[in-house]
C-alpha cells in the first residue's frame, strides 16, 4: 500500500520542480501535518535524521529555493521514510 | 550550505573552465544573435556557486538551485511535458542547465524554440558552466531576452529559478508567466471555496435581500474624478490632503478606513470583501462609527453578517466577478475582483462613470517595510527579502512583495488595459508602478 505521505510529497515536488510555488507550500504543509502523524512509530535517530532535512528544506522554503526543495524532498526524504516504512 | 563564491582552488579551476566555455557559446550567440551577445558580454557574472557536493554539480545563483543536483535531466524532462507532444512551436522560459530545449530538439513535431531569457547575468552565468553549443546552433532555436511588454506565450515550459532570478526589465513578463504557473491552483482554491461562498450568501440572504444594489451608483458621476483609498503603507502620506478633496468622491477599502480616520477623513464610499469576520471588524476598531452613519458600505456576500449588521450607514450588494452561484440564486451588480478590495473599488469607481480614477495606497508592496499605512489594524514590519518576491517601484527600485500581491498587481493592470476610455493615477512616492497608470508624487486640493 503506498504510504499516505508519499502523494503529497509527489505532488509537491512536482509543483515546486514547475515553479507552481502556492501549489507547492501548500503540499508541503500538508506532507509535514502527514508526517507528523508517523514520526512517534519512528526510533530517535530515524526521527533526528528526518528532523535535520527537515531544517533543510524548511531553509531551502524561506529562500524560496524550489528546486532544492524538491531535491531534499525527492531524495533525501522519501529514501528515509521508504527506509523507516520497511524496518 | 553556502551560497556564496567561494575562492578555494577547485572553484579556480572551474572559473577557467567556465570562462572558456562562457567564450566558445558566446561566439556560437554572435553568428546569430549578434545585438544579444553584446548585452550578454557587458552583463557581470551573478553572485554564484557552482555546487560539486551533490550527486550531480549544480550551479546556485543568490541562493537559489538552477537544477536538480540529483537528476537534471529527469527534471528537465518534467518541464518540458508541460509542452504537448505534437506541438510545433512553443517558448520556453529560462535558460537554467539548457536541458529542456535540448529535449524539445529531439521531438520530431518541434518546428521552432523561442528561448527567452530574463536577466543577462543570469543567462551569462549560465552559458559559463553548462554546455549548449549543440542546440544554439540549432536553426529551429530563437534566443532572446524578455521585454516589459512581452505577453505570455503558450504552450510554454518554464525553469523557476530562471523567472525568479528575473531582472527589473524582465518583472513584468515574469510576473505573468508567474501568475499563469498559479492559475490551476488559485482556480482550484476557488473551487474549494465555492461551497463556502454559497452558505455564506445562504446566511446572509435576509440582508442582501433588503440591501440595495451597487447597481445604483452606476453612472452617477459622469466624467469626474474619483479617488481611491487602499491601506499600502504610502497612503500615511496623503491621508491629509484627501481631507480637501473638494468634490471628488473618496471609496476606501475597509482596510483604509483607520488611516483616513486618523486624518480626519470620511470616504463617501466604504467596500469590504473579505469574509474573515474578526480581520474585519478590527478594521473598524477604535473607530466611532456614527460619523459613517450616511456612507454606503458595498460588500461581497462573503463578509460576515456580523460585520454587516455593525456598519450605520446603508449597504449595497455587489458581487464578484468570476464567482459562481447556485442555479436561481439571484445575483447583483457584478464588481471586478481577482483577489484585492483594490479592484472592485476601482470597479466601482469605473461603474460611477469616472474619467480619471486616483488611486491612493495601491503600493501592492511593502515599501520601507511596512505592511500597511500607519494605523491600519493589521499594520506590521515585514522583512526585507519577502521570499525572493519584489515588484519595480515608481522611483524605479525593487520593493518587496508577496506573490499575491504580485499577482493583484498584473491582474490590475490587465484590467487598466480593458479601460482605455478611463484615466489611472497611482500617487506615491515608493509604491510599485502600476503599468497604465501614471503616477503622480504632489497632488493638491484639486488635482
Amino acid at each position: 500500500m503506498t504510504p499516505h505521505w508519499q502523494a503529497e510529497l509527489e505532488a509537491t515536488v512536482h509543483a515546486f520542480r514547475l515553479g507552481m510555488e502556492g501549489a507547492g507550500n501548500d503540499h508541503l504543509k500538508e506532507f509535514i501535518d502527514r508526517l507528523s502523524g508517523q514520526l512517534n512509530a519512528m526510533s530517535a535517530y530515524q526521527q533526528q535524521e528526518i528532523h535535520n532535512v527537515l531544517a533543510q528544506t524548511l531553509d531551502a522554503q524561506k529562500r524560496n529555493d524550489m528546486i532544492h526543495i524538491a531535491d531534499l524532498l525527492e531524495y533525501e526524504i522519501a529514501p528515509l521514510l521508504t527506509r523507516c516504512s520497511s524496518d | 550550505m553556502s551560497v556564496t563564491l567561494e575562492t578555494n582552488s577547485s572553484l579556480q579551476v572551474n572559473l577557467s573552465v567556465a570562462d572558456d566555455r562562457w567564450r566558445q557559446q558566446l561566439g556560437v550567440i554572435a553568428t546569430r544573435w549578434p545585438e544579444l551577445a553584446r548585452q550578454l558580454a557587458h552583463a557581470p557574472l551573478s553572485h554564484h556557486l557552482w555546487r560539486e557536493d551533490t550527486p550531480q554539480p549544480t550551479l546556485v545563483i543568490d541562493g537559489l538551485h538552477l537544477a536538480s543536483g540529483y537528476d537534471a535531466a529527469a527534471e528537465a524532462e518534467l518541464q518540458a511535458a508541460q509542452i504537448p507532444c505534437d506541438q510545433a512551436d512553443c517558448t520556453v522560459y529560462g535558460l537554467g542547465s539548457g536541458t529542456v530545449p535540448r529535449i524539445l530538439l529531439q521531438r520530431p513535431a518541434i518546428r521552432s524554440i523561442q528561448i527567452v531569457l530574463f536577466n543577462p547575468s543570469v543567462a551569462r552565468t549560465c552559458l559559463s558552466y553548462y554546455p549548449m553549443d549543440d542546440w544554439l546552433t540549432d536553426p529551429r532555436v530563437e534566443l532572446s531576452l524578455a521585454t516589459g511588454t512581452s505577453r505570455v506565450a503558450r504552450p510554454f515550459a518554464a525553469v523557476p529559478p530562471c523567472l525568479q532570478l528575473a531582472d527589473e526589465a524582465s518583472a513584468v513578463l515574469r510576473d505573468r508567466v508567474w501568475l499563469d504557473l498559479s492559475t490551476p491552483f488559485i482556480r482550484q482554491k476557488q473551487a474549494d471555496d465555492a461551497a463556502h461562498w454559497q452558505q455564506r450568501f445562504e446566511d446572509n440572504l435576509d440582508l442582501i435581500n433588503q440591501d440595495g444594489d451597487a447597481a445604483c451608483v452606476k453612472g452617477i458621476c459622469p466624467d469626474t474624478q474619483v479617488l481611491v483609498a487602499g491601506a499600502g503603507p504610502s497612503l500615511t502620506d496623503y491621508a491629509a490632503v484627501l481631507q480637501q478633496r473638494g468634490g471628488s468622491p473618496l471609496i476606501a477599502a475597509s482596510s483604509a478606513l483607520r488611516p483616513l480616520a486618523q486624518a480626519g477623513v470620511v470616504p463617501d464610499l466604504v467596500v469590504v470583501i473579505d469574509g474573515a469576520k474578526d480581520l474585519v471588524l478590527q478594521h473598524f476598531d477604535g473607530l466611532d462609527l456614527s460619523v459613517y452613519k450616511d456612507v454606503p458600505l458595498i460588500y461581497f456576500p462573503r463578509v460576515h453578517r456580523h460585520v454587516l449588521q455593525s456598519w450605520p450607514g446603508p449597504r449595497l450588494t455587489a458581487f464578484p466577478s468570476g464567482v459562481s452561484f447556485k442555479e436561481g440564486t439571484p445575483t447583483k451588480q457584478r464588481l471586478f475582483c481577482s483577489g484585492s478590495v483594490l479592484h472592485p473599488a476601482i470597479d466601482l469607481a469605473v461603474l460611477m462613470g469616472a474619467r480619471e480614477v486616483v488611486l491612493f495606497g495601491a503600493d501592492f508592496g511593502f515599501p520601507g517595510g511596512q505592511s500597511h499605512a500607519s494605523e491600519a489594524a493589521h499594520l506590521h514590519q515585514v522583512a526585507d527579502r519577502f521570499a525572493g518576491h519584489w515588484v519595480i517601484n515608481v522611483a524605479g527600485e525593487r520593493i518587496p512583495t508577496s506573490a499575491s500581491m504580485r499577482g493583484y498587481l498584473r491582474d490590475l493592470e490587465a484590467y487598466i488595459s480593458r479601460h482605455g476610455e478611463v484615466r489611472f493615477v497611482t500617487v506615491t512616492t515608493h509604491g510599485a508602478q502600476i503599468l497604465g497608470a501614471e503616477n503622480c508624487q504632489q497632488i493638491g486640493a484639486e488635482s
